[in-house]
């Protein structure tokens, strides 16, 4: 699974990118949904269920490619169902999300018992690392320009992300109807359907987000298999001011301590393990204390938007 | 014009609602909640009205299954006050599950040291440091959304786990029962073993002990100045604040005697089942009292109802599971459906309102 | 979109038409002076209130033309039925002769109708160009082109003479400069029918001028605007045409050369108002508050209060008067403790209250009608008593002996306060929020007075109330003052500080600008001290 490169530099950064790529996906996909003025509270659930269906999709047609289709319909799915509710059903946002959570973490265990409790399919098709020639020599940090296609793509989404949301017409409208959808309504912005599109898109980010840790990893799906990582992406988008740049740093440091305590793990060091696995957790919460003084997000979040008529 | 917003969280907002749309709304959410998941048994070739028939069955079918549900509803009970508090304050806390942990923790650690007269008394005191451990866990977060304005759900779900790290550590190592091969604590003493309440089965005081805060909680909320001024910050905090009140101990008060009370369902569970610190003990129960506190509106007699219907969820679905090979996660899959339904009253209301509107105009225009 | 249409030509179509119009009885032929736009029998009702009955509007080409009528009078609602906000029960449309109907704002502004409300819908996070194309059709959905649109609204700005920075972000800009943005956001998408809701509420005397002449030079090129506003010596001074509403109907149209102050007064009221009161000579006690060079900061951490000494006596009414926004906000609540000073001392009836608990301000005899009672004032999801029961709960009457709190003891204050002060409502345990504005405001009066507080601030007391709810707390103001009672009213309207206060003092940008009395002070004088200059020494108070 993964390479030993013992407590490294080199490693610790090879990790740290690695074990960030899920966090960045899901986190850029809640930042849709965040900057229109939804609580991304869903992604655990977002991400359980990509994971799965990446699985699922890889298992029944053979192509780690077609999983990924699998696991961004899946999570289109999800988020449709959180759109309808929230959106148009105007329920508490951050409930839903949690709910949305348990349902999902039912759903995937119980599919993923009566699908393959009795016999976990081998060979399942994933994505390898594929070295960029000439980047992965390099010393120190060519590690991380030798990874899976999730990964480049996870990093590449950033200025992406950024451009779609502060250069184009549409990213400014999210950005309006997350601090004042009435304003977007009197221009004849259409609230609703800016907000179903963003949950659509965050279903598909944080589907892939998921996806990366069954089929961009180890090929198989565990129950609860995001295991929080849903909840450390909304604590990275937080912790980042509902920035691109900052959620990718927010997912960054949170990979970092991820990948240190499982080589720590590894490497074998007095310290019993489940006090490491425990540093991911105590890390969040010391990063949310420590650097999140002002909430900088967009005004109009949680609040659920009634049409005047 | 005025746009007042106050309370985005239209959890408490149901607390003045009709009783009668409350019950309507949740019986509907259980509807809804049952027929999906029965789809999702379908699907997979099940019987889905065999299965319901078994999982009631499970449930209720026989005194001793009856007395199986009643005790797994304690836990549940108790925990589900303790967030239906955290809600009245307009506080969505997720921490139940690791309060939970840490109060048992602390129960157990305090009833194999001490060493009383009475075992009354004994059982008290332990009873009381699972309140406390549970309470000083839910501090934590209450402190920090208090001063620091910090998420309180994304602080409650990393104590979760930081919690179910530390009990595998403590039972790996400094708790272990001496030479025990499995990770479990000494087994504690008999009598601070809560009592059996019916011969012959499993069913303890703990029962009892749930009941009573379920009434205390009624007039905690509703009769004393403490449950008032926490009602008034988790509607709207500006004026509460405006009128004296100290936003930041309610808020901190609240978050302790929900963490307090999930500690007491903690320590019960330990001291009236297990009777040993072990892994896993919790059998998610913290999830099933974020569920059932909503399902219930946060109300009393609510809250215990579905308390009991949840508990019958998970006693059925082990029958269900042996008898018909569906897996228990279809609780889970109940419970996510239960909550994502229980708040279409809004939407409900609205598309009645709607109808109405339009039959009144098709009659007046014409 | 503005019509150029010269004067020449106008003014030989006029004639040709007038003649026309002699010759033939048939009115139907489209012309140029026929109305710009026209509502007719426009209908709307709110669950059980009528907001517009059957309400005719017809607005000319060129035309400033206000719409009159005190809060609830139902002119913003016949406003947002023309901007397509609303849908009317009844009622038609008509834009140049056709008739038009509306689903959305989106609607109304392809047809040239721009509206501006009285909150402005502006986005504070982002720039003033970003604000003015947001949600425009663009040519280009892949790029953001803001340099260009930059450009664009620099030339329409200068036309108008509306300065503005583009690349502002309009969080940073004034009120007046964010109404500016609006403006010409409305005019930057071919709006040639200008609504503009209460516009002067939020500006200082020389920046209404500064509105007027732009609003002039708009109305030059043919467009028209409609004024929305209750006070009537702006109404008479800047538009053309005027019409009045009175309890959701239409009472006439005049205009505004053939109409006198206290006629429109009568028409929108409906009876004679005087608004001015009795105020009896009261024998001005010692001080309940004391502020020696209080400074504090507000929430973005700049300085809002810098150096605020005043002082308020039993028995008078100390009214600060200044445009919203210039530390009346912070001024309430550092005296209340809801707000840190960063120097300064606070005294409340003798007692050092600088940086104290909310609850200590308040059990050392403070009581605070906040501004904004939906948010500071009330909780709407309680019931009427539960509000009133709301401070000192822990107390009697509400609890006994400290622990045991009885809603029943909360439902016979409210029920006596109820009586007293005349609160409709169908019993006290209906939640707040059914009730009305002006009643709503009484719970909130009824709980603070209930207390017999020394010190009682009145922030914004009478906004959004009607005439009768405003008289009836003002009557209860000066009541309290004969009862020994030290008042500090905060108000944005400059006629209530000037009927009810003993001394007005004038806040600009966190100062004590000056002192006035009322009646030896010109409004004048008061008014430029509203705006931030100095006048002569004899105007200025010591404190």
């Amino acid at each position: 699974m993964e390479s030993n490169y013992g407590i490294t530099v080199q490693g610790l950064l090879a990790a740290a990118v690695r074990m960030a790529t899920p966090l960045l996906l899901a986190g850029l996909g809640g930042l849709f949904s965040a900057k229109s003025g939804i609580v991304s509270m869903f992604l655990e659930g977002f991400m359980l269920v990509g994971a799965f269906m990446g699985f699922l999709g890889s298992v029944l047609t053979g192509s780690a490619y077609l999983g990924i289709l699998f696991a961004i319909a899946g999570g289109m799915l999800m988020g449709l169902i959180m759109a309808v509710l929230a959106v148009s059903g105007r329920a508490n946002q951050t409930i839903l999300g949690v709910g949305i959570n348990i349902f999902a973490l039912g759903i995937t265990s119980y599919f993923q018992s009566v699908l393959f409790g009795s016999k976990r399919p081998t060979n399942v098709s994933v994505f390898y690392d594929i070295p960029i020639p000439g980047l992965s020599k390099i010393p120190y940090i060519g590690a991380i320009f030798n990874n899976s296609l999730f990964v480049y793509a996870a990093f590449l989404l950033v200025p992406v992300v950024w451009y779609v949301l502060y250069r184009t017409p549409a990213g400014l409208a999210i950005r309006a109807v997350g601090e004042n959808p009435d304003s977007v309504a009197t221009l004849g912005g259409n609230v609703i359907k800016i907000r179903y599109c963003c949950l659509l898109i965050a279903g598909a980010l944080a589907g892939l987000g998921g996806a990366s840790l069954t089929i961009g990893q180890t090929g198989q799906f565990m129950e609860n298999i995001s295991s929080g990582r849903g909840y450390i992406a909304l604590a990275a988008m937080i912790f980042g001011r509902f920035s691109p740049i900052g959620v990718l740093i927010g997912s960054l440091l949170f990979g970092f301590a991820d990948g240190l305590q499982l080589r720590m793990q590894t490497a074998g060091t007095a310290i019993p393990y489940q006090l490491l696995s425990m540093m991911p957790y105590v890390v969040t919460i010391l990063a949310l204390v420590v650097f999140v003084k002002k909430s900088m997000a967009p005004a109009a979040m949680g609040r659920p938007y009634t049409k005047q008529k | 014009m005025m746009k007042p917003v106050i309370n985005k969280n239209n959890v408490t907002k149901h607390s003045h609602n009709k009783g009668r749309i409350q019950a309507i709304s949740s019986f509907l959410a259980i509807l809804m909640a049952l027929l999906l998941s029965g789809l999702t048994i379908s699907i997979t070739g099940v019987n889905p009205f065999a299965a319901i028939r078994v999982l009631f069955s499970g449930a209720f079918g026989s005194s001793y299954a009856f007395s199986e549900t009643l005790l797994r509803t304690t836990p549940i009970l108790i925990a589900s006050i303790g967030l239906a508090i955290s809600f009245r304050c307009n506080l969505t806390s997720v921490g139940a599950e690791g309060q939970m942990i840490i109060g048992a923790i602390a129960a157990t650690f305090t009833g194999l040291k001490i060493s009383l007269a009475s075992p009354v008394l004994e059982i008290l005191v332990c009873i009381i440091a699972g309140f406390l451990g549970g309470a000083l866990f839910g501090a934590i977060p209450g402190y920090l959304k208090a001063k620091l304005g910090t998420s309180e759900i994304i602080v409650t779900i990393m104590l979760n786990y930081i919690a179910i790290d530390l009990l595998s550590y403590l039972l790996d190592g400094p708790m272990r029962e001496g030479g025990s091969f499995y990770p479990q604590s000494a087994l504690l003493d008999q009598s601070v073993w809560l009592p059996k309440i019916i011969a012959g089965t499993r069913l303890h005081a703990g029962f009892i002990i749930a009941i009573v805060f379920d009434i205390i909680y009624f007039f905690l909320m509703f009769r004393t100045p403490l449950g008032f001024k926490i009602r008034a910050v988790g509607f709207n905090s500006k004026a509460a604040e405006y009128a004296g009140v100290n936003v930041g101990r309610s808020i901190l008060t609240a978050m302790m005697l929900s963490g307090g009370l999930a500690g007491i369902a903690g320590a019960i569970e330990i001291f009236g089942v297990h009777h040993r610190l072990l892994n896993g003990f919790t059998a998610g129960v913290g999830f099933d009292a974020l569920a059932v506190a909503l399902l219930g509106k946060l109300n009393p007699v609510g809250v215990f109802l579905a308390s009991l219907f949840f508990a019958a969820l998970k006693v059925g679905s082990n029958t269900m599971q042996h008898v018909m090979q569906v897996p228990t996660s279809i609780v889970y899959v109940i419970q996510g459906l239960l909550i994502l339904f229980v708040f279409t009253d809004t939407l409900i209301k609205d598309k009645l309102l709607y109808f109405e509107k339009r039959l009144k105009t098709k009659q007046s225009g014409e | 979109m503005f019509k150029a249409v010269g004067e020449l030509n106008l003014r030989r179509f006029f004639i040709q038409r007038m003649i026309m119009g002699l010759l033939m009885e048939n009115e139907e032929t489209t012309s140029a002076n026929q109305p710009l736009v026209e509502m007719r029998a426009i209908t709307k009702t709110f669950q059980n209130v009528i907001a517009n009955n059957c309400v005719d509007l017809s607005v000319n080409r060129g035309e400033i033309h206000a719409l009159l009528g005190e809060n609830g009078a139902g002119k913003s609602t016949l406003m947002n039925v023309l901007y397509g906000l609303y849908a009317p029960d009844s009622g038609e449309i008509y834009l140049n002769g056709e008739k038009i109907i509306m689903k959305s704002p989106a609607d109304a502004i392809a047809k040239g109708i721009g509206m501006i409300h009285q909150e402005f819908m502006l986005i504070p996070t982002l720039s003033v160009i970003e604000n003015i194309i947001l949600c425009m059709k663009s040519d280009n959905a892949l790029k953001l082109d803001l340099q260009k649109a930059a450009k664009r609204l620099v030339d329409l700005s200068s036309r108008f003479g509306l300065d503005i920075d583009p690349w502002a972000k309009v969080s940073q800009l004034s009120v007046g400069e964010q109404q500016r943005v609006e403006i010409l956001k409305a005019l930057y998408r071919g709006t040639n029918i200008l609504i503009m809701d209460e516009p002067t509420a939020v500006l200082t005397p020389k920046e209404v001028d500064d509105l007027f002449n732009v609003l002039k030079e708009i109305v030059k090129e043919g467009n028209s605007v409609i004024f929305i506003s209750h006070k009537l010596g702006e109404v008479l001074n800047i538009s053309d045409r005027i019409t009045v509403l009175r309890n959701g109907k239409k009472i006439t149209t005049v205009s505004s050369k053939d109409v006198s102050r206290e006629q429109l007064a009568k028409m929108m009221v409906g009876r004679e108002v005087f608004l001015q009161y009795d105020r009896p000579a009261v024998s001005v006690g010692k001080p309940v508050l004391k502020m020696s060079d209080v400074c504090c900061n507000n929430d973005r951490g700049l300085v809002a209060l810098s150096n605020i000494s005043l002082e308020v006596r039993e028995g008078e009414i100390v009214g600060i008067a200044g445009v919203d926004g210039n530390g009346q906000m912070e001024l309430a609540e550092v005296i209340h403790g809801l707000r840190k000073v960063t120097s300064g001392r606070i005294e409340i009836n003798s007692v050092d209250t600088t940086n104290c608990s909310s609850k200590f301000a308040i059990e050392v005899g403070l009581s605070h009608i906040p501004e904004n009672r939906q948010i500071r004032g009330l909780v709407l999801d309680f019931s009427v008593a539960e509000n009133i029961a709301l401070i000192n709960c822990e107390k009697p009457p509400f609890t006994k002996n400290g622990i045991y709190f009885d809603p029943q003891n909360a439902v016979r204050v409210a029920e006596k306060l109820k009586n007293q002060y005349e609160i409709k409502c169908s019993n006290v345990n209906s939640p707040v929020k059914q009730l009305s504005g002006g009643n709503q405001q009484k719970v909130v009066l009824a709980r603070e007075i209930y207390r017999q507080p020394k010190l009682l601030i009145a922030a914004q007391p009478t906004r959004g109330l009607d005439i009768g709810a405003t008289e009836y707390v003002q009557k209860l103001l000066i009541e309290k003052r004969s009862e020994n009672m030290g008042i500090l009213l905060i108000s944005s309207d400059l006629d209530e500080i000037l009927a009810i206060s003993d001394r007005i003092l004038v806040i600009y940008e966190g100062k004590i600008m000056g002192e006035a009395i009322p009646g030896k002070t010109s409004v004048v004088d008061i008014g430029l001290l509203m705006a931030g200059s100095k006048v002569s020494e004899e105007s200025r108070g010591k404190e």
